[in-house]
C-alpha cells in the first residue's frame, strides 16, 4: 500500500520537506523485485537523524545488496503527529511511502537514551504492536541497535533483538539467513531462535531476570541451552577494506550537520574514565591516509558540498592528521572546500592547521577541558593539563579568535567545591591570556563562553557503579560555579539538570524501567530531548504509577559485585579493568593511551587496530 | 584589496521545478543548485571576501507548495562555455523534481532575472465548488471592477490594498476535465502579487468559499517587458 499525504496535511505542518523524501542520492529500487524490506527508523526529528553517519553508512551498505531495500523513516514532530493521526495516516518510508508494518524488518538506531519514547510512538503510530510479546506473523522484526543498544535491557520488552556492535559485520550473513528463512516458509519465532547463533546479536525473550528485595537483580540466565551466556559485540577489524559509502544522502532542507562526513577512525586511544564511547569502540583502528583521500573525494564530487567534515572521537589522534588535513586542504582549495574539524584535542592543535583552515573560511572553536581543577581532570583520565589549556587558547587568540567556549562536566565522582569553582577560575584565567595580547592587536573584547553538563554515569566506563547527583544537587552546583564567575567576558551556561537526571535513570536501567517508558509514552511524553517539549512532571507520575523508582538506577551507588543490568553484554574490555580504573580515579591516578602503553583492557583480543601497531611497527 | 575586477561570462538557465520540490523552499533551492553546479563543474564565479559565495541570482521565489515550468537562475561564469553544455552538464547531475529546459548566454551588460522581471504567469486548476461556466460568467465583470480591494501582506502587517492594477490578466482555460484559470499578475522589486491572493479574491466575488491547499498553482512563466510587449525571460536574453 502506498500512503498519500494530502497537501493539506503537509503545508500546514513546519518543515513539511521532512515527510517527502526525494533527496539526492536517494536510493530507487522496485520494492516487488527485493526479497526483503528493511525499514531504517531514527527516533527523532528528520533533521537530527539525516545528520546520523551511522544512517548513511548502514543505509548504502544494506542498499548495495541487490536482495535488500533499505527505507527510511524518522519521528515526525508533533504537528504532524497529529495531524497523522487524525487522518489515520501511519508511519511510512521515506523512498516509497510504504507503511513500516510491511517491512520485513524495523530497525531502529539508539544514538542516545532520550529518544525511547520516540521509539515507542514510532511503532504505535506504524499499527506495530509495542510490546514484542503481542507481535505475530504478520509483524516486521523489530530490531535495535547504535550505541545505547550495549545496555539493551529498558527496551528488552519492545524489541525482538538487538545488533551489539559494528553493523558491517553481520548484517549480511542476517539477510541472507533471512532470505533463506523466508524462501522455506519459516516463522518469525523460528527465526529469532536462529539468531542466537549469530555473534553479537541479544534477543531478549531467551534470557530471564530476577530481582532481590532490594530491588538489585539477583540473577540474569538465559532460559534456553541456545542463547549464549554473554553476547560479546562485533567490530570490524580492517577499516580499508570495509564498506564505505561512496556518496550520501544530501537532504534537501538544512540539516544539523549540513556536510558530508569522512571517518578516520573508530574507537579512541584515550580512555576518559567518563566517556562510554571510549570504551564500547575500542580499539582504535584506523583507516589508511590513502583511503581517506579517496574517501573525501568521493564524498564531494557526489553531493557537491562545499564543506567535509572529519569525524572520530578525537580527530587530532589521528596518526597522521597533520598530513592529511594538510593533504586535503591543499587538494580542496581551488574548489573552496572548507574543513570541519569537531573534537580537536587542545594539546595538538596546531596554529599552523588553524590558520589554514581560516585561509578558506573561519570556522568555531570550542575547548572540552571537563574539569576545573587538575586533580579532577586526572581523576577523569583527561590527560590535559592547565597549561596545555591556556596555550591552546593563546594560539586561538592570536589566530584572530575573540570567541572560545570551554566545556564542562559538573556532578563528576569525587567532585568537591574547589572542582566547581576550578570552573570559574579557569575562564577567568582563560580570559587574562586575550588580554597579555598587544591591546593594538586586539580591539574587540573577548567572549569566553563556559558550559558545564550534568554528569551521567554510562555503563561499560569505570564510572558505571557511580551515584548521580539529583537534579536539585546539580541546580546547587551550577549556582556556585555561576556565582564565582565575576569577570564580564564570561558567559556561563549550564544544562537542564532534570533532562540529565532522567537520562541517568535510562542509562543505567533494567527492564523494569520499560514500564515506565511507556507509561510515560502513553501520559504523552515525546521528544525528551526537545527541553521545549520534554515534560518531566509527565515522568515522574509515570515512575510513582509504576512503582519504579528512579533513584534505585540513578542516585545510588552500587557495589562491584552487584550484577549490573548490562553484564550479560560483553564489549570486550574486562570488568577487572573498569574495577582497577575506578579504584585508581579515587587516586586521582591517570592511565596513559594505548599508544604510549598498553593497559591490557582486553580488547586486544579483537585482534586488530591500536593493540597491534607496534608490533606492525616493529616488523618493518 | 583593489583586485582587477576579472572578466565573467553570463548565463541563464530555465528550469522546472516539480511536485517532488514544491516543498523545497527558495532557500534551500538555492543551496540545492550551488550543489549541484560543483557536481557538475561548472566554473562558476566566486564573490571577493571573507565568504566567497557562488555568483548566481535567481527569478522571483516561488511560494512554498507550488510547482513551475518557468523558473530562472542566473550564473556569472570564470571560463566561457558552450550553454547547451551547462545545460548537459547540470541535467547529468541534477535532483530528480528539477528539470533543466535549457541555458542561454546572456550579453555583458543583462540585468539579472529579478531586476528585469515585470510578470509571472500561473495556470491555477481549482477545486470542484467552481465551474467553467461560473468562470465564464465572472472574470469579466470581475476585472471591470474599478478598484479589487484585498488584503495585502507587507513587511509586518496586512492593509487592504487595491490590487486591480498589478492583475494585468485573468483567462478561463478550463480544459473540459475542471476549471483552471490563467493568471499574468505583476511582479518584481517594486509591484508584485501573489497569484493564491489574486484567486482568493476572485472566489470572494463568486461567492465560493476558499481554500488554497485544494487549488494546484503551476507558474507557467516569467516576463520581461520589451516596448510595451510581454517577452519570456530567457526569450532574445543574448541580445539584451
Amino acid at each position: 500500500m502506498k500512503i498519500t499525504v494530502p497537501d493539506e496535511i503537509l503545508m500546514k505542518v513546519e518543515k513539511p520537506a521532512r515527510y517527502i523524501g526525494n533527496e539526492l542520492n536517494m536510493v530507487k529500487k522496485d520494492p516487488n523485485a527485493v526479497d526483503i524490506r528493511f525499514a531504517f527508523c531514527f527516533p527523532d526529528v528528520y533533521e537530527v537523524g539525516m545528520s546520523c553517519l551511522g544512517l548513511q553508512i548502514l543505509y548504502f551498505f544494506l542498499n548495495r545488496r541487490e536482495d535488500t531495500y533499505c527505507e527510511r523513516a524518522f519521528a515526525p514532530w508533533p504537528d504532524m503527529e497529529e495531524a497523522m493521526r487524525k487522518n489515520n495516516i501511519p508511519i511510512y518510508s521515506l523512498e516509497t511511502f510504504t507503511p513500516l508494518n510491511e517491512f520485513d524488518f524495523v530497525a531502529f538506531t539508539l544514538q542516545y537514551e532520550m529518544c525511547y519514547t520516540n521509539l515507542i510512538n514510532m511503532l504505535d503510530m506504524s499499527g506495530i504492536p509495542v510490546y514484542a510479546k503481542d507481535r505475530g506473523e504478520n509483524d516486521p522484526i523489530i530490531l535495535c541497535g547504535g550505541s545505547c543498544a550495549y545496555n539493551p535491557e529498558p527496551l528488552a520488552d519492545f524489541v525482538d533483538f538487538f545488533y551489539i556492535g559494528e553493523g558491517e559485520v553481520e548484517y549480511d550473513r542476517i539477510m541472507e539467513m533471512y532470505r533463506e528463512h523466508k524462501k522455506n516458509g519459516g516463522t518469525r519465532s523460528e527465526f529469532l531462535y536462529k539468531l542466537l547463533d549469530v555473534p553479537g546479536i541479544y534477543v531478549p525473550k531467551y534470557y530471564d531476570v530476577e530481582y532481590k528485595e532490594n530491588g538489585e537483580i539477583a540473577s540474569f540466565t538465559p532460559n534456553d541451552p541456545r542463547a549464549p551466556k554473554t553476547v560479546k559485540k562485533v567490530i570490524v577489524k580492517d577499516m580499508d577494506n570495509v564498506y564505505y559509502p561512496p556518496k550520501m544522502l544530501v537532504p534537501l532542507i538544512e540539516t544539523v550537520h549540513d556536510r558530508v562526513t569522512l571517518e578516520l577512525f573508530r574507537g579512541c586511544i584515550r580512555g576518559c574514565r567518563f566517556c562510554q564511547a571510549g570504551f564500547i569502540y575500542r580499539p582504535v583502528r584506523e583507516k589508511d591516509y590513502q583511503t581517506l583521500i579517496k574517501q573525501a573525494h568521493s564524498l564531494i564530487d557526489a553531493s557537491g558540498d562545499d564543506e567535509i567534515s572529519l569525524v572520530s572521537l578525537s580527530t587530532s589522534d589521528y596518526t597522521c592528521f597533520h598530513d592529511l588535513a594538510n593533504g586535503l586542504l591543499e587538494d580542496f582549495a581551488k574548489d573552496k572546500v572548507n574543513l570541519s574539524l569537531p573534537s580537536l584535542r587542545i594539546d595538538s592543535f596546531s596554529l599552523d592547521l588553524m590558520e589554514k583552515i581560516q585561509e578558506v573560511r573561519k570556522s568555531s572553536l570550542t575547548f572540552a577541558a571537563e574539569a576545573g581543577t587538575q586533580r579532577l581532570r586526572n581523576v577523569i583520565n583527561k590527560n590535559l593539563t592547565e597549561e596545555d589549556i591556556l596555550k591552546g587558547c593563546t594560539l586561538a587568540f592570536s589566530g584572530s579568535w575573540e570567541r572560545v567556549k570551554l566545556y564542562f562536566m559538573i556532578g563528576l565522582p569525587t567532585e568537591t567545591e574547589e572542582d566547581l569553582i576550578g570552573i570559574a577560575d579557569l575562564s577567568a584565567k582563560v580570559v587574562d591570556k586575550y588580554y597579555e595580547i598587544p591591546r593594538e592587536k586586539k580591539p574587540r573584547p573577548v567572549t569566553v563562553v563556559a558550559s558545564s553538563s550534568c554528569f551521567v554515569p554510562k555503563p561499560f566506563t569505570p564510572f558505571q557503579w557511580d551515584a548521580q547527583d539529583t537534579y536539585q544537587q546539580f541546580a546547587e552546583k551550577a549556582k556556585l560555579v555561576k556565582s564565582h564567575i565575576a569577570r564580564k567576558q564570561i558567559k556561563y551556561n549550564y544544562h537542564d539538570a532534570k533532562l540529565s537526571s532522567l537520562e541517568g535513570v535510562m542509562a543505567r536501567g533494567d527492564r523494569r524501567v520499560g514500564k515506565a517508558i511507556y507509561k510515560a509514552w502513553e501520559k504523552g511524553c515525546r521528544f525528551d530531548s526537545w527541553s521545549e517539549i520534554f515534560r518531566f512532571d509527565k515522568w515522574m507520575e509515570a515512575f510513582e504509577e509504576t512503582g519504579v523508582d528512579p533513584a534505585l538506577y540513578a542516585n545510588r551507588k552500587r557495589s562491584f559485585d552487584e550484577i549490573l543490568p548490562w553484564d550479560h553484554i560483553s564489549i570486550g574490555v574486562s570488568k577487572q579493568f573498569m574495577i582497577n580504573e575506578r579504584l585508581k580515579a579515587e587516586q586521582a591516578v591517570t592511565t596513559p593511551n594505548c599508544r604510549e602503553e598498553c593497559s591490557h583492557c582486553g580488547a586486544a583480543a579483537f585482534g586488530g587496530g591500536v593493540c597491534f601497531e607496534s608490533a606492525k611497527e616493529n616488523k618493518i | 584589496m583593489n583586485q582587477p575586477k576579472k572578466i565573467r561570462f553570463k548565463y541563464r538557465i530555465k528550469y522546472a521545478k516539480g511536485p517532488e520540490m514544491r516543498f523545497v523552499s527558495h532557500l534551500d533551492l538555492m543551496r540545492l543548485f550551488q550543489r549541484a553546479v560543483r557536481r557538475a563543474g561548472i566554473p562558476i564565479g566566486y564573490s571577493h571576501g571573507f565568504n566567497p559565495h557562488q555568483l548566481m541570482s535567481f527569478g522571483n521565489p516561488l511560494s512554498l507548495g507550488m510547482t513551475s515550468v518557468a523558473e530562472y537562475c542566473d550564473m556569472e561564469l570564470e571560463k566561457e562555455m558552450d550553454a547547451d553544455e551547462i545545460a548537459d552538464r547540470l541535467r547529468a547531475v541534477m535532483n530528480d523534481g528539477i528539470e533543466i529546459i535549457r541555458a542561454a548566454r546572456l550579453s555583458q551588460t543583462a540585468m539579472t532575472a529579478m531586476a528585469d522581471l515585470r510578470a509571472c504567469e500561473y495556470e491555477a486548476v481549482l477545486d470542484e465548488s467552481v465551474t467553467d461556466e461560473m468562470l465564464d460568467k465572472s472574470i469579466k465583470p470581475f476585472l471591470e471592477q474599478k478598484e479589487i480591494l484585498a488584503m495585502k501582506k507587507t513587511k509586518s502587517f496586512f492593509k487592504e490594498t487595491d490590487i486591480r492594477p498589478d492583475i494585468f490578466a485573468i483567462e478561463n482555460v478550463s480544459d473540459g476535465k475542471g476549471a483552471k484559470i490563467k493568471l499574468i499578475l505583476a511582479a518584481g522589486s517594486t509591484r508584485s502579487l501573489r497569484a493564491d491572493l489574486t484567486v482568493q479574491t476572485l472566489y470572494d466575488y463568486m461567492g465560493v468559499d476558499f481554500d488554497k491547499y485544494r487549488i494546484k498553482f503551476v507558474r507557467t512563466e516569467m516576463y520581461r517587458e520589451i516596448d510595451g510587449e510581454f517577452v519570456p525571460l530567457d526569450r532574445e536574453a543574448a541580445t539584451a
